[in-house]
């Protein structure tokens, strides 16, 4: 009888956790780069392709406008007005944000379908708005051309944002 | 369904109703022209306000019919929500806020609206989160 309510309490004992021991269960895990790859082991290989195919060109792309390349390419080296260069500044820094905020939610291993969903949403408007811009300052005929480049461009990056949330579900993690 | 979630439906609706009353009155008052003092705000007005309510519009349509098919609103709402925080910002910081001065009615009515349709349809966007996800 009394060894029966030593193990019990024993067990009860067991199933409480300590300060330290629930301290060092609650804290997030640190956030570094050298966990990156565990981050994404759980990927399937067409996220991870996905991943790094939207780095490059967001990279790309982000280096363009900062370096004054794409200037004439934009609305703003067409119009010449100060709102449309404004507008492209702001763009451009979302996209920058949107790039690293992705990256911290990977490396937190945050659930990302919903944040890749709100991108290519985000992206759609960004494409719906900048091609009815680029349409009306634009002369013809080359500039449906152009207007053509742009949105299949833009197409490529809801695309495949769209491709790496439904990869996300199949992922482990 | 919280009461406090209805009440930011509401403010959404109203919001909306507003935003496509306007579009309709100033398309009745000439187009972007009438709403807008200078010739760069006349333009960007004339090209982006019709697509922008568009697009917010559709995503408003998908969410209501979500909401009587009783599927999932989360994301959608999360969506819109993103895209009405960008608007804005775009708005205020580069297009000096052309839309929407006006001196109709409607147009004050959105300006007034504005802010508070932002927190609400944040909070529908958290709150259908944590009924969908978190509570099953």
């Amino acid at each position: 009888m009394a060894e029966n309510k030593l193990s019990e309490d024993k067990l009860s004992k067991r199933q409480t956790l300590s300060k330290e021991e629930l301290s060092a269960l609650l804290e997030p895990e640190a956030l570094s780069i050298s966990n990156f790859r565990e981050a994404i082991s759980g990927k399937t290989w067409l996220f991870k392709a996905g991943l790094f195919a939207i780095t490059l060109a967001t990279t790309t792309y982000l280096a363009l406008y900062s370096a004054d390349v794409l200037d004439r390419f934009l609305s703003f080296g067409w119009t010449q007005h100060y709102g449309d260069y404004r507008l492209h500044q702001i763009r451009f820094f979302i996209g920058f944000l949107m790039m690293v905020v992705l990256y911290i939610c990977i490396l937190l291993r945050r659930p990302l379908n919903a944040l890749l969903l709100s991108y290519a949403g985000l992206l759609s408007y960004f494409l719906i708005s900048g091609t009815s811009r680029l349409m009306v300052v634009l002369d013809e005929p080359n500039g449906l051309r152009f207007v053509i480049g742009y949105f299949t461009l833009h197409l490529a990056f809801v695309l495949l944002l769209l491709l790496m949330a439904r990869e996300e579900r199949r992922s482990t993690w | 369904m919280s009461n406090a979630y209805n009440i930011a439906e509401l403010i959404v609706g109203v919001f909306c109703a507003c935003v496509f009353l306007h579009t309709f009155t100033v398309v009745e008052m000439g187009g972007a022209e009438a709403i807008t003092s200078s010739a760069d705000a006349y333009q960007m007005a004339q090209d982006l306000v019709y697509y922008r309510a568009a697009f917010t519009g559709g995503l408003l349509g998908l969410y209501i019919f979500f909401r009587f098919t009783k599927r999932p609103v989360a994301k959608v709402l999360t969506i819109v929500a993103l895209i009405s925080w960008v608007a804005f910002i775009e708005d205020y910081l580069a297009l000096d806020n052309i839309f929407f001065v006006s001196e109709s009615l409607t147009g004050k009515a959105t300006q007034i609206l504005r802010p508070v349709y932002l927190v609400a349809i944040v909070y529908m966007a958290v709150e259908a989160y944590s009924r969908e996800y978190h509570h099953g």
